[in-house]
């Protein structure tokens, strides 16, 4: 369904590339999770196959039509919702709008409206059809921008960060209608800065830094990429106030090999083992030698974003 | 490769007008928002109307302009006619740059290209409430001027419909010019700017070009606005026939048939460059 292969793209006057070589697939019926730090490249890629940015080099292909070659093809192919709140006219209301850019991609009459309506209630915002662009929410600014992808019920959509910004309902319902999406056979490039939502609703995931696809994987996989656990230490609230105590211990402990890396907060000491920690009855005992009061200690796996950080802060070139 | 569910849209059986109509109902709709700034522009109308009346009546008081002969010797339908005029060139030659700029700062130009419509319908389609405001402005115009001011006309509707396509056309080309250098500087547009101030200025908007000195009178027969608006001033005050302004159709056929392409063809090139530097959306 999404094709790239070797893709590359320079922004001019920019010695970076915005895309450099960038493979991979997307099959019908999944969802693959775009991953990155700010300017890593997913917009850039998010426009190359909507066809709004000639790529430098390399190909990609939206259902057998290649970019650069059959456009008007891939238009009508790909649904867009994208991370912008400035896409519509502030002064129509969200059904004008809906009934113009449906309008434009080739709907018409009856079946306009009732697609227009239809994607309204879909996205929950039937009750608002008439109120003007300009006074929605941030929310419902993003769920138009789906309800406009979703117009010509295309097999391919590319969804720009669709939850950011959005309270936690609107998410939700954000994130049921991709599900349905998937369930029934669509194909979604999902680009976001949520681990939660990229973890639970991706089939595959792809990280981007600098331009370079640096990972990419099933969500589970990824996360066995990483080996190490985390050791969470909560203490009794009161234990932080003995400040020389607890100095000690983080310097002790910094300096242990098999702790990667520490995180104190309140009141949780969060240790990331190295890979090859072994036993960690000795980082036990040097916490209760403290004699600081411990109310429960607890061992996790490295999640998504333990993955994402690691790989896109560590490995990053200066 | 097996192409999955097909879209719900079929470009095929789509009417162009209905595209077109979607265009000026947007235009409407967004210009019924803004009722203070549309009641004051038509007053504004008025108050120009009955200030050319007033000037022109000052002025020819005792006074013949024998370089208006040709046109009729009326001053009023004249300055009318060459302001009404100015409108329509500014259309043409302003309003796809308008359009592209006005979708830039929107934030809608990039999701306006997401569908399987040529380039060229889109700009005019998104050119066409311009044209359609103005045309209705104009009309408002001449029936202020005939009814209010007794301004006698001997309209020649086929000849003006003619001349008034003809001049819309030839200088599209230009306007697409314009709006090409606009894709890609965004807010410079030498081409715009040079024409819109050498046909103001040579045309003929407000005096004859038979007033102006003979190196600039042939600057000025370059101009396709000269020309249109020699025709158009026939047409519209002395009834003339296509027959009479043949020489004036030929040149702005010849206009369009070069510029048009040539437009097309630069703004293609700039819209490519803008995709390739991934500034369509900037402004």
């Amino acid at each position: 369904m999404i094709r790239v292969e070797s893709l590359t793209h320079y922004y001019p006057r920019r010695q970076q590339p915005a895309l450099q070589e960038i493979t991979f697939q997307v099959e019908a019926g999944q969802i693959f999770g775009l991953l990155g730090p700010n300017g890593a490249g997913k917009t850039t890629l998010m426009r190359i196959l909507s066809t709004l940015i000639l790529p430098t080099r390399g190909t990609a292909s939206i259902c057998g039509y290649r970019i650069g070659h059959d456009e008007a093809q891939i238009r009508q192919l790909v649904g867009l919702a994208s991370g912008s709140e400035r896409a519509f006219y502030y002064r129509l209301t969200a059904f004008q709008n809906l009934q113009f850019f449906g309008g434009m991609r080739g709907l018409y009459g009856q079946k306009l409206r009732q697609r227009v309506e239809h994607v309204l209630a879909q996205v929950g915002l039937y009750e608002a059809r008439d109120v003007l662009y300009m006074r929605f929410s941030a929310g419902m600014k993003r769920r138009l921008s789906l309800a406009r992808a979703l117009l010509t019920d295309p097999p391919v959509y590319l969804l720009d960060e669709p939850t950011s910004g959005v309270d936690l309902a609107s998410t939700q319902r954000i994130q049921e209608i991709i599900r349905a999406l998937r369930d029934s056979g669509k194909t979604i490039l999902l680009a976001t800065h949520d681990m939660e939502e990229a973890n639970s609703l991706s089939d595959y995931i792809g990280i981007l830094r600098q331009g370079r696809l640096i990972a990419l994987n099933t969500p589970f996989n990824l996360r066995q990429t990483l080996k190490s656990r985390h050791l969470i230490i909560t203490f009794d609230e009161q234990a932080l106030q003995n400040k020389q105590t607890i100095q000690q211990l983080l310097s002790d402990l910094q300096h242990d090999p098999r702790v990667h890396s520490l995180v104190l907060g309140n009141p949780h000491l969060q240790l990331q083992l190295e890979e090859n920690a072994g036993d960690i009855a000795p980082l036990l005992r040097r916490v209760a030698s403290t004699c600081l009061p411990v109310r429960a200690i607890s061992t996790r796996e490295a999640t998504l974003q333990d993955v994402f950080f690691r790989l896109t802060t560590e490995t990053a070139t200066p | 490769m097996r192409l999955p569910t097909q879209p719900l849209s079929n470009p095929q059986r789509i009417t162009t007008l209905y595209k077109a109509w979607l265009f000026v109902k947007r235009g409407w709709l967004t210009t019924m928002t803004y009722r203070v700034a549309l009641g004051l522009s038509l007053i504004s109308g008025f108050i120009s109307i009955i200030q050319f009346g007033l000037m022109a009546n000052f002025l020819s008081e005792g006074n013949h302009f024998a370089l208006l002969e040709p046109y009729g010797g009326n001053l009023l339908a004249y300055l009318v006619i060459g302001s009404a005029f100015t409108g329509f060139v500014g259309v043409s030659l302003n309003s796809f740059r308008t359009a592209i700029q006005s979708e830039q700062q929107m934030g809608t130009l990039e999701h306006l290209l997401l569908n399987a419509t040529p380039l060229g319908l889109m700009l005019l389609y998104a050119s066409l409430w311009g044209f359609l405001n103005t045309l209705l402005n104009t009309v408002i115009l001449f029936v202020v001027v005939m009814v209010i001011l007794k301004v006698s006309l001997l309209i020649n509707w086929l000849a003006s419909t003619v001349v008034l396509a003809l001049t819309i056309l030839s200088l599209s080309g230009i306007g697409l010019l314009s709006a090409g250098c606009v894709m890609i500087s965004k807010q410079g547009d030498p081409v715009g700017w040079a024409f819109t101030t050498l046909s103001g200025l040579l045309s003929g908007v407000m005096f004859p070009v038979e007033y102006l000195p003979p190196a600039l009178q042939s600057l000025a027969y370059l101009l396709p606005t000269t020309h249109a608006l020699k025709a158009l001033r026939l047409a519209l005050i002395r009834g003339s026939g296509l027959a009479d302004m043949l020489p004036e159709i030929t040149f702005l056929l010849l206009s369009a048939c070069l510029t048009i392409p040539l437009g097309l063809w630069f703004f293609r090139r700039s819209f490519d460059h803008a995709r390739r530097e991934g500034t369509l959306a900037e402004f």
